[in-house]
């Protein structure tokens, strides 16, 4: 026994039998790596095995939730890069997102891994119910990144995921194209991503907002773009009267696609969400002005008539304040700072004036502020009428007037009034 | 040439000395000519040890003992065997013993004096020898012996001519500005070229003999007053303990000295050029330099050593902090790339943007191996073409290469084999080691460990792998040198010359890490001028 | 004085860097977390509240230093004997073994969030003990030069992910301060204090730490600093998760993947995260470091290969049964055993200079 224990302290102590040691104990960690390394079964899900899931769409017509995964078929023969990739879209059903998810395993003998998923669309029928019946899996699993683009459509999510797109490859592709950063910036439409729509539905108001994603035909498109555009200014000058055209138009174009017809993409309208459920929609124009309230814009345009002619506006930058007060009268103070230049007028104008990001009549930008000032009164009004805090009222109230909060934050939305004060300035 | 005089016989005479410290056999010479060439021939038996009888003037025998070869004959004949011809030795020694007292007459013999033939001859570097031993040392060392009939005592005469290459540039450390001269084999020549830099009288080379059969000379060469003295006496006591049979490279003496037996990282320092050798010295380390090798060492040894090129020192100090930083980058690529190649496919995609890893999926779908099978054999391929490609004849090498790369390349892509991606990852792996030369043997092993790693524990454990490779080196003293020094410890003062390299006004005081006593390096107007 | 008594010290910079870039990553991973469900909006003061108690045994800490060159060992040893010695030390031992269970499981979790897109069996894990092996079974002399790498290898990847996070941050969320109860404030104090326990680490490190002129002022700045990472990060995480904060498991992983250029080079932060990990994987390791420092003074045996296996066999083995009641464990270690961390931590720390007092101690300082 002593001599065991000897030759175990010789061998954990002794100098030269430590450095032998170490170099038993390599070996042994490499043996024990190499095998693990050719075995190669781990219960890994690799590249081969994988099915990389780019868009996620969800319904729920009945009790069940309809889950389309759009997956990218990384295809040899197929053209280079991301855009060149087909894509499948495979429809399963499950009591829950997840339980549907699993089942395109079942289908396809592919494992899905949605760290790659960037969109999430949700269909009319379940922005009808509480939309976080479909999403907490998605807030839930720690490999599915809550940075991916939140949406709901009209119809179905299925639909609109299978809608083909001379934009790209995939339909997941082109909607975030519609949805990107830039679109965002110019003000047409108005993003989100899973996280904030998320921290909004839990924070104090519950409220949220969702762009709406429309298929359109393309050649009806082309036929409407021009006159869209001209029906733009028009509609623009009679207040939302364009914009509930372009929201009839866009929802027959996505009804009446087929499967074989090429379609494009549109995200101009907002859907507003209260405790996860719609309550209404912000058509083109009010989104316009939420995106001129909410965020910080570059490079959008913005026309309105003046004297018969229709200008349109290059707006550089803007700089929006929300402020608000609370007293006996509570007010939501909106100041809107932009600066401007002259991006194209109907009619040709002189030598003088087309001069590039030249300066507006003085009158011009009076009608746009008028015009603005207007446009975000309406806005406020019909986001009163639904009770939806749209403009954060809630919780500026929380973080700025705390000692208010517990008395106010049932009532507040119903007493607030709104100061609008919008101020154009040329670029000169 | 420039080398100081006196320091260079000095060093002459310990590497004599030193050389006749070593012998432990006493047989000793008669005064018979043939008799001494006899025991001699017995000592040396090789054939190419050759002997050349000749007589004086007046016919007193004389013998020139050689290894052929190895000596410069014409030296031997013009001012060797010419002025003893040319001598009447035997009158020389009647004079001579006249003169002495004590004289035993002997018969009909004389006694040659030992001393008045060495200043007979037109040679300096001479001395003699007394025990056969030292005598068959110095011939096989590539020195002439001069045995004279009646004196009992050989004549060692230093007319070694050994065959060595000319001085050329380095392949291995090649630089575009810059001194261009490489070390060779002849340690005679290196102690030249370190001298020829150093002209200084604090630059001490002590010669020692190691190697039982090679008895290769050594000489541990520091700049007294700026080396760390505890160093130098370590290093000497380790030089002198080795107890080796043959000793053909300093890369045994690197095995020899390092404290770690099984490390996979350098623990000395090495160059082939005499420039970086001096700089190394004058930073207050410690060089050795070994006969036989063009390589010299230096210690300690940090690893941004092998990051740093002589080239950075020419070179404008941002240029020179570019070429760090992408050293350091390149060699990160190499380690890592191919590790983190397999683990984004195996269990971490998100790595990669969506784009790229569906590229790269579209080329695995259609091979027969895993990701990691499929890089483990194309770095198995690369490394062997590697090796191949250095060991082949220049000619069949060139085409191997070509073979290798473009056709074998190309052909298992076609064959579906192998994936286009994973080519280029292990070759831009492979490329990318080679802007560091002399950590390629320590990254081969790492870059293998980490692709194994990688492939087995994902890249959670090649974050630990790396972890372990940091912690190991931050414990892993050479010679009282932490290898990550000075990141770790943390000598900020040294920072100037690591990652980043300052400009040489800025480097006006000596690496902290080696503890060098003299501290100024630099002495100019805003400079510290408290040199001691 | 045993052979590990003779061990190497660490320098006030390698005390300064321990402080300023190690202990900091200690709060990075579910602390935010655990803060955010406490105190929510509050969770900056509660972190505050926190720090502030964690100096006091820095500070005690620095006071025996500058008193006395003896280690804790020796301390104890020449107030009370040499067998009070030895318990103390086995009891600090197994204190440290107590106190490396959250962060091992902090690790084990975060290692399968983090570094795998699937969720991985629990033996993915198992490296980091072969790891944690060879580390333990080196001196305090390395410690302090992990202190020492920690300065690139946390800087770097702190100031890179911050700086790619705080534009997504929305630090109005912050506010009001003070809008919860401070009662909350404290419970976040208590439900972290396993993150915040860096006193007791320090202790086995008396008698190793060469104490210097200047020191206090060098340590507070360090302190400083480390608090200063802190709450960046934890004002940068709730910023970003305002509401989701509370449900956010191990943040530091994922708060710097709303950086806009990520979208088209793939997830690179992630490699920041990984270096960051490096540090965190060298703290998970310090207590059991220092669990089998003790140990070896305690029985007097220098089998540090041998017992560091040993241990971490036993870590290997508790993780991997206890892993399927994850919650329960943790839950525990966060709640009902949280004064087991204040004892040790802060308490121990704060009586120990009374041993100073001690005629033989006295006998014996500076």
């Amino acid at each position: 026994m002593k001599k065991l224990i000897d030759k175990i302290k010789a061998f954990f102590c002794d100098d030269n039998a430590k450095a032998k040691n170490a170099v038993r104990y390599f070996l042994i960690l490499v043996a024990g790596l190499l095998f693990l390394f050719f075995s190669n079964d781990f219960d890994l899900v690799n590249v081969q095995q994988t099915a990389i899931v780019m868009a996620i769409g969800i319904d729920q017509e009945t009790q069940d939730f309809s889950v389309t995964a759009q997956i990218a078929v990384p295809d040899a023969a197929g053209a280079q890069g991301e855009s060149g990739t087909k894509t499948v879209n495979v429809v399963t059903q499950g009591k829950t997102v997840a339980q549907a998810l699993d089942k395109i395993n079942e289908k396809t003998g592919w494992y899905p891994k949605l760290v790659f998923c960037k969109l999430i669309v949700l269909g009319e029928s379940i922005a009808q119910k509480n939309v976080f019946d479909g999403l907490e899996y998605f807030l839930r699993d720690e490999y599915i990144s809550d940075n991916c683009l939140l949406s709901t459509c009209e119809g179905k999510a299925e639909e609109l995921l299978s809608t083909k797109t001379p934009i790209d490859s995939s339909g997941a592709l082109a909607i975030e194209k519609v949805l990107s950063s830039h679109a965002e910036r110019v003000g047409t439409c108005m993003p989100n991503t899973l996280r904030t729509f998320a921290a909004s539905y839990f924070g104090e108001a519950r409220c949220g907002f969702l762009p709406v994603v429309k298929a359109e035909p393309l050649a009806k498109k082309e036929q409407e773009g021009g006159q869209g555009q001209q029906e733009k200014g028009q509609g623009q000058g009679g207040g939302q009267k364009g914009g509930k055209q372009g929201e009839s138009q866009g929802g027959k174009g996505c009804e009446s696609g087929g499967e074989g017809e090429e379609k494009v993409f549109s995200a101009g309208e907002t859907a507003l969400f209260k405790d996860g459920k719609k309550v209404g929609t912000l058509d083109k124009q009010e989104t316009f002005c939420y995106a001129l309230i909410k965020n910080k814009l570059r490079l959008a345009a913005y026309s309105l008539p003046y004297d018969d002619d229709t200008y349109t506006m290059s707006i550089k930058r803007t700089t929006p304040k929300v402020k608000l007060s609370i007293g006996e009268d509570s007010q939501l103070q909106v100041s809107i700072a932009i600066t401007a230049g002259v991006a194209d007028v109907s009619k040709a104008q002189g030598e003088e004036d087309t001069a590039d990001a030249g300066d507006f009549p003085h009158e011009v930008l009076a009608v746009a502020e008028r015009r603005l000032t207007e446009e975000i009164h309406a806005l406020f009004e019909k986001c009163q009428a639904l009770d939806f805090d749209l403009f954060d009222a809630i919780d500026k109230l929380q973080k700025y007037e705390n000692e208010h909060f517990a008395d106010k934050k049932d009532t507040l939305l119903e007493e607030l009034k709104v100061s609008v004060e919008v101020k154009v300035g040329g670029v000169r | 040439m420039s080398i100081t005089p006196h320091i260079f016989i000095k060093n002459i005479r310990a590497y004599f000395c030193v050389s006749i410290a070593h012998t432990t056999c006493v047989k000793k010479l008669s005064k018979k000519l043939q008799n001494n060439l006899q025991s001699l021939k017995a000592a040396l038996p090789a054939e190419d040890i050759l002997s050349y009888e000749f007589f004086s003037k007046d016919g007193v025998g004389a013998a020139i003992v050689y290894a052929d070869g190895m000596v410069n004959k014409g030296l031997i004949g013009d001012l060797v065997i010419r002025p003893i011809a040319s001598l009447n030795l035997k009158k020389q020694a009647e004079n001579s013993q006249k003169d002495e007292e004590n004289n035993q007459n002997d018969g009909d013999r004389y006694e040659v004096n030992a001393d008045l033939l060495q200043k007979s001859l037109l040679f300096p570097e001479v001395k003699e020898a007394e025990k056969i031993e030292d005598m068959t040392k110095e011939i096989l060392d590539g020195n002439a012996l001069l045995l004279v009939d009646g004196i009992e005592k050989g004549i060692v005469v230093g007319t070694k001519m050994l065959p060595v290459r000319a001085i050329s540039e380095p392949p291995a450390d090649v630089a575009v500005k810059g001194p261009r001269e490489g070390f060779v084999e002849d340690f005679k020549t290196n102690a030249t070229l370190v001298r020829k830099r150093l002209k200084s009288p604090a630059l001490r080379m002590d010669v020692m003999r190691v190697g039982r059969r090679s008895d290769t000379t050594i000489a541990l060469c520091y700049l007294d007053g700026i080396c760390d003295n505890r160093l130098k006496d370590a290093l000497q006591k380790k030089l002198q303990s080795i107890d080796v049979d043959v000793l053909p490279d300093s890369s045994y003496v690197t095995a020899l000295i390092a404290p770690r037996k099984h490390s996979l990282f350098r623990s000395v320092g090495t160059t082939e050029k005499p420039d970086v050798f001096a700089a190394k010295l004058a930073e207050g380390r410690v060089g050795i330099l070994v006969d036989g090798s063009p390589i010299a060492l230096t210690l300690p040894f940090t690893l941004t050593e092998d990051f740093q090129s002589s080239e950075d020192y020419f070179v404008s100090p941002f240029m020179a902090t570019l070429f760090r930083v992408l050293r350091l980058v390149a060699v990160m690529i190499a380690l890592f790339l191919p590790a983190v190649y397999v683990t984004t496919q195996l269990f971490k995609m998100q790595l990669l943007p969506l784009g790229l890893m569906l590229t790269i999926a579209k080329s695995a779908r259609e091979i027969p191996f895993s990701p990691s099978m499929e890089t483990f054999f194309v770095l198995l391929l690369f490394e062997t073409l590697k090796e191949a490609s250095i060991r082949m004849p220049k000619y069949v090498g060139m085409s191997l290469s070509v073979v290798g790369a473009l056709v074998l390349g190309e052909a298992a892509v076609s064959a579906g084999f192998l994936s286009t991606p994973t080519i280029i990852i292990v070759a831009l792996s492979g490329i990318c080691l080679y802007t560091v030369p002399n950590f390629v043997e320590t990254g081969s092993v790492l870059r293998w460990l980490y692709l194994i790693v990688a492939g087995s524990l994902g890249p959670f454990g090649l974050t630990l792998a790396g972890a372990l490779t940091l912690y190991y080196l931050i414990s892993a003293d050479s010679f009282g040198m932490p290898p990550l020094a000075p990141f770790s410890p943390l000598v900020a003062h040294d920072l100037k010359d690591a990652v980043a390299k300052y400009g040489i006004r800025d480097l006006d005081t000596r690496p902290k890490i080696y503890r060098s006593k003299n501290k100024t390096r630099l002495r100019t107007q805003g400079g510290n001028r408290d040199e001691n | 004085m045993t052979k590990i008594d003779e061990a190497p010290a660490i320098n006030t910079r390698q005390l300064c860097f321990l402080l300023a870039f190690l202990f900091p990553v200690a709060r990075f991973l579910e602390a935010p977390r655990l803060f955010a469900v406490a105190a929510k909006g509050d969770l900056l003061v509660s972190a505050l509240v926190a720090s502030l108690v964690e100096i006091l045994p820095v500070a005690a800490f620095l006071f025996i230093s500058s008193k006395t060159d003896k280690t804790l060992f020796q301390l104890v040893e020449a107030a009370f004997g040499k067998w009070v010695a030895r318990i103390f030390s086995l009891i600090l031992c197994a204190y440290f073994l107590f106190a490396a269970v959250p962060p091992l499981f902090d690790a084990e979790k975060f290692s399968y969030a983090a570094f795998f897109d699937t969720a991985p069996t629990v033996f993915s894990f198992a490296p980091f003990f072969i790891f944690s092996a060879f580390l333990c079974t080196k001196n305090v002399k390395a410690i302090g030069r992990s202190a020492d790498l920690c300065l690139f290898l946390f800087l770097f990847p702190f100031l890179g992910l911050i700086v790619m996070s705080v534009g997504e941050s929305d630090f109005s969320s912050l506010l009001p301060i003070f809008s919860q109860p401070f009662t909350h404030s404290l419970q976040g104090v208590v439900s972290t204090k396993a993150h915040f326990s860096c006193g007791a680490l320090l202790l086995p490190l008396l008698g190793r730490y060469r104490y210097e002129k200047g020191a206090v002022k060098k340590v507070s700045i360090a302190y400083g600093a480390s608090v200063l990472f802190t709450l960046l990060f934890l004002a940068v995480f709730y910023g970003i998760y305002t509401t989701l904060a509370a449900r956010e498991h191990y943040a530091f992983a994922k708060i710097a993947q709303y950086f806009p250029a990520l979208t088209v080079v793939g997830r690179w932060d992630m490699l920041l995260v990984y270096l960051l990990t490096v540090v965190y994987a060298f703290y998970v390791c310090l207590p059991l470091q220092l669990a089998v420092d003790c140990f070896c003074q305690g029985t007097l045996l220098q089998q540090k290969t041998l017992f560091s296996a040993l241990l971490n066999l036993a870590a290997f083995l508790f993780v991997l049964f206890l892993n399927q009641h994850y919650d329960a464990v943790y839950g525990l270690f966060t709640s009902t055993l949280s004064p087991v961390f204040f004892l040790f931590s802060d308490l121990l720390p704060l009586f120990l200079p009374l041993l100073l007092l001690h005629k033989r101690v006295k006998a014996g300082a500076r």
